[in-house]
């Protein structure tokens, strides 16, 4: 080819040979520095490094529901998002507090002092709105796209040390349904009140560390988002209380308060066998969504910490104490003084009306206040005393529920004072909560055994398994069975006519209860014209399944236990059975009929498992300008619709959660109180 | 050695296959490398996991032409067109710092807009002046003792090359352009006097910019003690060791770099090796370290062998293109030499320094092809080969 350019020479070859000894020089230095590094040093330096990737993220639990005994969902988690800083590492403060201010609803003061604290992390905000959240996100977004992706440590973004975290946020989806039961949540999720707070430990669920791989800017890689955790998920409580009969209680005991204008009330529903509890309303009640706009009062579940005076209803007590001591037959007559009974130069009883000779059964049947007295007296205060702790008056019930009152006995033995044993007996210098007064009335419906009362039923994990069941539990037998079944027929007669209620016996069924209309202390003395109404009793009278107790406070117009409690207990009571499934006996409709235990109700054995019952027209005491055409909730956030539905009446049931993207009945449609509606939510991601 | 080569005998001339499967497994293994180190970095940065992936490929099959090309076109055509092509090299180098064609990326003025194309002349540049020096030591021979004749001239030619390589600035390619320059003149008979004397004055003169420019000083300090500096100035160097280290013998397993997740800067171009090492561990540097050694002891087989002085030192010069940034490279991630932009050759995105390497190798294939290893069995491939062969 080019002649003129022969081979190179031996020289030339020897430098390319050394040439390429120096190259392989540097190979084997490189392959023993590799080899130093991953191999010797390998161990330590992937420490090192998962040291740097690696971050321990705490995972913040999910409180359990709380579940009515048919799997209602009284009480559940929703998910949000709150915003979280680290103050440290943020280096342009103005700037981020700018332009975050608008977004998240601050002022661009208040929010740069949020960011300027000391503290490595900092709460931002709590809990952001649907579209704060998506505001924020956007901002997040664009903060990519304005810087990308940083190189290295020190291009980390003031926006990174600044983001969303998520969080479970407790919501009750029917309202105030059972409120004061169900109790209430701190922001943090820690249960501060009723079932929330006494069931805590099993709610609250399991914080969890776990490591997640960050990347350089500090976002997290692999974020395995899974809806929720289950292994931060606490358990699920279930109630004895049911959702139909608890609405039905409040429903009613608010007709009846609204109707007399009383101050508040009472009602409680217990299966006497078991000694669960099916209702528990009280009113004023709170939504527990919205708790903080509530009064105390309404916040606190009064039928068990709130004791009162029980009056007449307390009679049935002595009258079953002094039957089961055999000091007295039902057929003992005593003479009630016509009406007023002088105990001592000052000491008078009055009855309201006067009565001369009065068997056992009218005494309870007519609610005389001297043959009470009388009563007790034959007892006798050491027999009596025992009687009535017996019943469970003057200590606690073990429901196991925050602030139980005990109520107060006192010592009969070491009391002299004839006027207050014989005052007793009619319910004054005494105090209970209606609570420990449902229990001891249901002892006389399950045969004599006072049952210990239940609120919770079983405690589910979020798998599903049962971690803990809580079985009827007898605490003792107060009356002999024989007593027991006196004392229904004695009761039933106060149904009757010429008894204290008759108007509290629902339609087909017979009724065993007592009346009570209560002075309410008023500072140191009894009040003439402030009084608590009471009706407490149970259906059918013969066996019965429901031990119901109605309590209402100051009632205007009318102040009688028969007047104004007894109806309540009749609505409670009739739609109570129908939703359990038993219905009156049809041929046998004769109302009142004189002889207990004629009647016998047949549990209807088709009763739908989960029953839809259809109740009357309503407009709840809360509703100030009800809706009557149904809104556009479209796009808003549950707690916006549950302010908006609040004023409707209607009865809702939600889906989902976020924001809501479907509606029953359509918006525009005419509404009425009391109807149902469906809301559909959806979180904006 | 060749025995399917030989197979094939007269028609289609035998190429050094060796030399051919090591650059292609080179290229490929780069272009796996490089979508795995990218792949996140590209979906935060350009909303595309693919970004740097479809770009290089793209180049890989530019590349592959002009590897065909090089290996077709008879090497002492060159010869004749030495001055023109060192001529638009010259051109081209001047044409970055002209805004309108030039591209300026993180204030560095190192490439040309072509179109869709990006080319970064310096990777071509070092093509010309291989060539050229090729071409002037196989005329000079003799007369390279002579400072004047053997030494001046290239100097000249070359410092100006480096010179505006430096300048761009890629500090990294200048150097190593130096080295091989000077690797070059002392193959092809200049005085080690000279070459010595130059290089003494030249890191007296590099000593003096990097101590009197603060910023150059603490990356040499960065680079001393790079746990120490490990916030800022040592910390590509801190990440890419931890990159390295946490492979381990065995790697953690392909695609589960961690330093990729933008803790180490650079991490598909000058560093890709570091997450290599990661993923595969030390038996996957060796790998690397084999294909390259392979590559480079072919190279310089086809540099012994060739026909004439002129494909000698081409050969020479186009092995030393690619095996001289891939030693720096490799030493510069893990520690041995201070940092600097230096990609790894086939490995590192960068679709020039892909094509003008796959060309080289072309040219290479071409002159292996012409040698006269019939004539006589050369003595057998000395060091790199022995060494990794284990």
């Amino acid at each position: 080819m080019n002649p003129v350019n022969p081979e190179i020479g031996k020289w030339v070859r020897l430098r390319i040979l050394l040439v390429a000894l120096g190259l392989a020089c540097i190979g084997l230095w490189l392959c023993g520095r590799f080899f130093y590094l991953q191999a010797i040093r390998g161990p330590d330096l992937r420490e090192e490094a998962t040291r740097e990737h690696q971050k321990y993220f705490p995972i913040l639990p999910v409180r359990g529901m709380i579940l009515d005994r048919r799997g209602n969902e009284l009480a559940i988690s929703t998910r949000v998002s709150s915003v979280v800083a680290h103050p440290s590492q943020i280096k342009n403060v103005n700037r981020l507090s700018r332009e975050l201010a608008p977004i998240l609803g601050f002022k661009t003061r208040e929010l740069k002092e949020i960011l300027t604290r000391a503290r490595p992390f900092v709460w931002v905000k709590r809990h952001l709105t649907p579209e704060r959240e998506e505001a924020f996100l956007a901002w997040q977004a664009a903060q990519d796209q304005k810087t990308p992706a940083g190189k290295g440590g020190n291009a980390r973004r003031d926006s990174d040390a600044i983001y969303l975290i998520p969080e479970a946020r407790r919501y009750y989806p029917q309202q105030a349904l059972a409120g004061p039961v169900l109790g209430f949540c701190n922001i943090d999720d820690e249960g501060l009140e009723g079932i929330e707070f006494q069931y805590d430990n099993y709610l609250y669920g399991k914080p969890k560390k776990c490591t997640k791989l960050l990347d350089a800017r500090g976002h997290i890689v692999v974020s395995g988002e899974k809806v929720w955790d289950p292994d931060v998920m606490g358990h699920n409580v279930v109630l004895t209380l049911d959702r139909t009969l608890q609405y039905i209680a409040e429903k009613e005991l608010a007709r009846g308060i609204e109707k007399y204008h009383a101050a508040g009330g009472l009602a409680l529903v217990v299966q006497p066998q078991t000694g669960e509890i099916l209702a528990m309303a009280q009113s004023p009640a709170m939504d527990p969504n919205r708790q903080a706009q509530y009064s105390e009062e309404a916040r606190r579940n009064r039928n068990l910490t709130h004791a009162l005076e029980p009056g007449s209803a307390f009679k049935i007590f002595i009258a079953a104490s002094a039957l089961d001591a055999q000091v007295v037959k039902p057929s003992d007559k005593f003479h009630c003084e016509n009406g007023v009974y002088r105990l001592g130069p000052k000491e008078v009883i009055h009855d309201v009306h006067p009565y001369g000779t009065l068997t056992v059964q009218q005494i309870v049947q007519k609610s005389s206040n001297i043959g009470a007295a009388k009563l007790a007296n034959r007892t006798g205060p050491e027999k009596l005393d025992h009687y009535l702790r017996s019943f469970g008056f003057g200590r606690p019930t073990n429901i196991f529920f925050p602030g139980e009152n005990a109520g107060l006995l006192k010592n009969l033995r070491l009391c002299r004072s004839p006027i207050d044993r014989a005052t007793l007996a009619f319910g004054q210098g005494v105090s209970v909560t209606p609570l420990q007064m449902t229990m001891a009335l249901s002892a006389m419906g399950n045969d004599g055994v006072l049952m210990e009362p239940l609120l919770v039923k079983e405690i589910v994990s979020a798998q599903g398994e049962k971690v803990e069941e809580f079985h009827p539990r007898p605490v003792r037998r107060v009356l002999s069975q024989q007593t027991a079944q006196t004392m229904l027929a004695i009761m039933e007669t106060v149904t009757q006519a010429g008894g204290t209620a008759p108007l509290a016996v629902p339609e087909g069924f017979t009724v065993a209860g007592k009346t009570g209309t209560a002075q309410k202390l008023v500072g140191r003395a009894y009040s003439h014209h402030k009084f608590t109404a009471v009706f407490m009793g149970m259906v059918p009278a013969n066996k019965p399944v429901l031990a119901i107790s109605v309590f209402i406070d100051e009632p205007k117009g009318a102040i009688y236990g028969g007047v104004v409690a007894a109806p309540v207990f009749k609505e409670i009571a009739a739609q109570s059975l129908r939703v359990l499934g038993y219905y009156p006996a049809k041929e046998l409709k004769q109302d009142n009929v004189p002889v207990l235990a004629s009647l016998m109700p047949t549990p209807a054995v088709a009763a739908p498992a989960a029953p839809e019952f259809k109740q009357p027209p309503l407009k709840p005491k809360t509703s100030k300008e009800p809706l009557h055409v149904m809104p556009d909730l479209r796009g808003l956030t549950i707690r916006q619709v549950l302010d908006l539905l609040h004023r409707s009446g209607l009865h809702c049931r939600f889906e989902g959660s976020g924001m809501a993207v479907g509606q029953e009945p359509s918006p525009g449609t005419a509404i009425s109180p009391g109807g149902t509606c469906l809301v559909k939510f959806q979180s904006p991601s | 050695m060749q025995p399917d080569a030989k197979a094939q005998t007269a028609a289609p001339p035998h190429y050094d296959q060796i030399l051919q499967v090591s650059a292609f497994s080179l290229a490929a293994l780069g272009i796996t490398m490089i979508f795995i180190a990218s792949n996140v970095m590209a979906q935060a940065q350009y909303q595309d996991p693919y970004y740097f992936i479809k770009r290089q490929v793209m180049y890989a099959g530019l590349g592959v032409g002009a590897l065909l090309l090089g290996r077709r076109i008879n090497y002492h055509n060159y010869k004749r067109w030495v001055y023109r092509i060192l001529l638009i090299a010259f051109i081209g180098l001047l044409l970055v710092f002209f805004p309108v064609i030039g591209g300026k990326v993180r204030g560095a003025a190192r490439w040309l807009k072509l179109g869709p194309l990006t080319l970064q002349p310096s990777e071509f540049a070092k093509l010309a002046v291989v060539l050229f020096l090729a071409y002037s030591l196989a005329r000079k021979q003799e007369k390279m003792k002579y400072f004047g004749i053997g030494f001046l001239p290239h100097m000249i030619v070359a410092g100006v090359f480096i010179a505006l390589i430096g300048k761009e600035p890629d500090f990294g390619t200048a150097v190593t352009l130096a080295a091989i320059v000077f690797t070059m003149l002392f193959v092809g008979g200049t005085r080690v006097t000279h070459i010595l004397l130059f290089l003494g004055l030249g890191i007296a003169l590099a000593s003096l910019l990097v101590m009197r420019d603060p910023k150059k000083f603490a990356r040499i300090l960065s680079f001393l003690d790079p746990w120490k500096y490990g916030a800022d100035l040592g910390y590509q160097l801190k990440q890419s060791l931890l990159a390295i280290g946490s492979g381990g013998l065995w790697g953690l397993g392909p695609g589960q770099s961690k330093a990729k997740l933008f803790y180490l800067p650079d991490a598909h171009t000058d560093f890709i090796l570091s997450i290599f090492s990661e993923e595969m561990g030390f038996l996957g540097f060796l790998l690397v370290l084999a294909l390259f050694v392979i590559l480079i002891s072919r190279g310089i087989l086809v540099s012994l062998r060739a026909p004439d002085a002129f494909g000698s030192y081409l050969a020479l010069g186009l092995t030393l293109v690619i095996g001289l940034p891939a030693a720096i490279n490799m030493g510069v991630v893990s520690g041995i030499f201070p940092t600097k932009g230096l990609s790894l050759p086939f490995l590192s995105y960068g679709g020039s320094s892909l094509m003008a390497n796959l060309l080289a190798v072309g040219i290479l294939l071409n002159i292996s092809s012409q040698s006269k290893h019939l004539a006589k069995p050369p003595p057998p491939k000395p060091t790199p080969a022995g060494e990794k062969k284990d």
